[in-house]
């Protein structure tokens, strides 16, 4: 088994460095985009195991990025979690993750982002895919 | 003479005030009121002198201010603050008792000030702070996690020295993210972008779960929380995200107001056709002449009581947007060094 691959979709370029080096620091291999239009283009060049991805984008923003892959039987399947810069003591509390859900996201978390927190998130991710997974 | 010289002048006097002025006596009956109050509250001519308040004012929140201004008598009760709308006006109102020599109330005077003008201003406002809030929240953000990066040596080892000086970044630049995200909030609120959301709540689960984050906060300062919340309230129609706001901030600083091993109420339960929803502090309270600007965007107490705890001075102006868009009123009671209470009502529909 190869390592995982995550495709990580955020128009900062500074945030999107960050984030990469967090996850290489737990051996995943690391595929960035810095639009929705090009997320959903590394979807299929890329073949990632997970996908993070930021709702704040120009354009495509990360819900539509979401429903686009959930709805595709090809990618449906992987897992994403969504980012979002939205108040935080407001997203933090069910409403705002229902609307994450609603988009068929599996997870969601808040900006800013703990380097531990988002480490978390996407191993428990890894960990409910495994089953499904063939 | 010039006590009557006084007395003559007076009627002009009220009758050029840019705002409009009520008093009552004790009872309640309209003892004196200048034109522009006459042309605000649409009074009809001088008939309504001597008459009910209630008979003549056809705005229930200001008439149940003035009742119940009247009715408390409770020395630190002070002033009444309320936004009404009224056609195209839209009137704040700060209603006083009006007390004598001894202590004894007579009557209450209310003020009607037009802020339909400020509002307008207030939008274009909004708009631009939006906008700007948005452009710093990504570099903050990215901000955060390259100082956390740091301070969890994941970029490589640090010494104290070190550790210190990120530490402090971090927590200035979270400070930071705070103010940017309350700003959001205002001018979500005041762009009307949380009336399009319209959904029947209830009000005693988002509470309880407010209360839930919020309980991490008090215990690291030894502050009980007593709760009452009654049973099968019925649900009102709201959004949920920004009463979930509203509850957030009114119990986020009360905690925040109240020294270690103080104590904060809240209560939930119906009164009338309305939701009421109190929270109550043992705190430092607020000094009167600020009652009537606690509500204003940015304002605090800035004094020895006040410099040692943190704020964006948005908190209650978000409360007092989420209120104004549900149709409620808000109420504060509140003595220097006693704590204070704010009273919400949202009406049931």
């Amino acid at each position: 088994m190869g390592e995982k691959k995550i495709l990580l979709v955020d128009d900062d370029a500074d945030f999107v460095e960050a984030t990469k080096i967090i996850l290489e620091s737990k051996s995943y291999d690391v595929a960035v985009a810095y639009d929705g239009k090009e997320g959903l283009k590394k979807v299929e060049t890329e073949l990632p195991n997970l996908i993070i991805l930021d709702v704040m984008m120009p354009e495509i923003n990360g819900y539509e990025v979401c429903a686009k892959i959930k709805s595709d039987p090809k990618y449906g399947h992987i897992p994403i979690l969504l980012l979002t810069a939205v108040g935080e003591a407001i997203s933090t509390t069910k409403y705002t993750r229902e609307m994450g859900m609603k988009m068929e996201a599996d997870d969601y978390i808040p900006k800013p982002v703990e380097p531990i927190e988002l480490v978390e998130r996407v191993e428990n991710l890894f960990r409910i895919s495994k089953g499904k997974d063939i | 003479m010039p006590h009557r010289i006084m007395k003559e002048s007076l009627n002009p006097v009220l009758d050029s005030l840019a705002d409009g002025i009520l008093v009552t006596d004790a009872q309640g009956n309209i003892i004196l009121y200048n034109q522009k109050a006459e042309a605000m509250l649409d009074i009809k001519g001088g008939d309504a002198l001597g008459q009910r308040v209630h008979d003549h004012i056809k705005n229930e929140a200001l008439v149940r201010l003035i009742n119940k201004t009247l009715s408390l008598n409770v020395p630190y009760h002070t002033e009444e603050v309320c936004l009404i709308n009224s056609g195209d006006t839209r009137l704040r109102i700060h209603v006083s008792p009006v007390r004598d020599g001894t202590g004894l109330l007579i009557g209450s005077v209310t003020l009607l000030h037009d802020v339909a003008q400020l509002s307008a201003i207030d939008k274009i406002k909004s708009n631009f702070l939006s906008m700007v809030s948005h452009q710093l929240k990504s570099p903050l953000s990215s901000t955060i996690l390259q100082t956390s990066i740091l301070l969890d040596g994941i970029a490589g080892g640090l010494n104290e020295k070190q550790k210190d000086l990120l530490q402090k970044i971090k927590a200035k630049t979270k400070g930071m993210t705070d103010l940017v995200n309350d700003i959001l909030d205002v001018s979500y609120i005041e762009e009307g972008g949380y009336v399009a959301q319209i959904e029947p709540l209830d009000l005693s689960e988002i509470l309880e779960r407010t209360i839930d984050l919020m309980q991490p906060q008090a215990q690291d300062k030894n502050i009980s929380l007593q709760i009452a919340i009654e049973d099968s309230l019925p649900l009102i129609n709201g959004n949920r995200s920004s009463i979930e706001a509203m509850f957030i901030n009114l119990v986020s600083n009360a905690i925040k107001y109240t020294p270690s091993d103080g104590q904060v109420t809240i209560e939930l339960k119906q009164q009338g056709q309305n939701l009421q929803i109190k929270v109550s502090d043992t705190g430092i309270g607020i000094e009167n002449n600020d009652i009537p600007r606690i509500f204003d965007k940015f304002f605090r107490e800035r004094s020895e009581r006040t410099k040692h705890i943190s704020g964006t001075g948005l908190g209650l102006s978000i409360v007092k947007g989420v209120v104004d868009a549900h149709q409620g009123s808000i109420q504060v009671e509140s003595k220097v060094g006693e704590g204070a209470t704010f009273t919400v009502l949202l009406p049931i529909r």
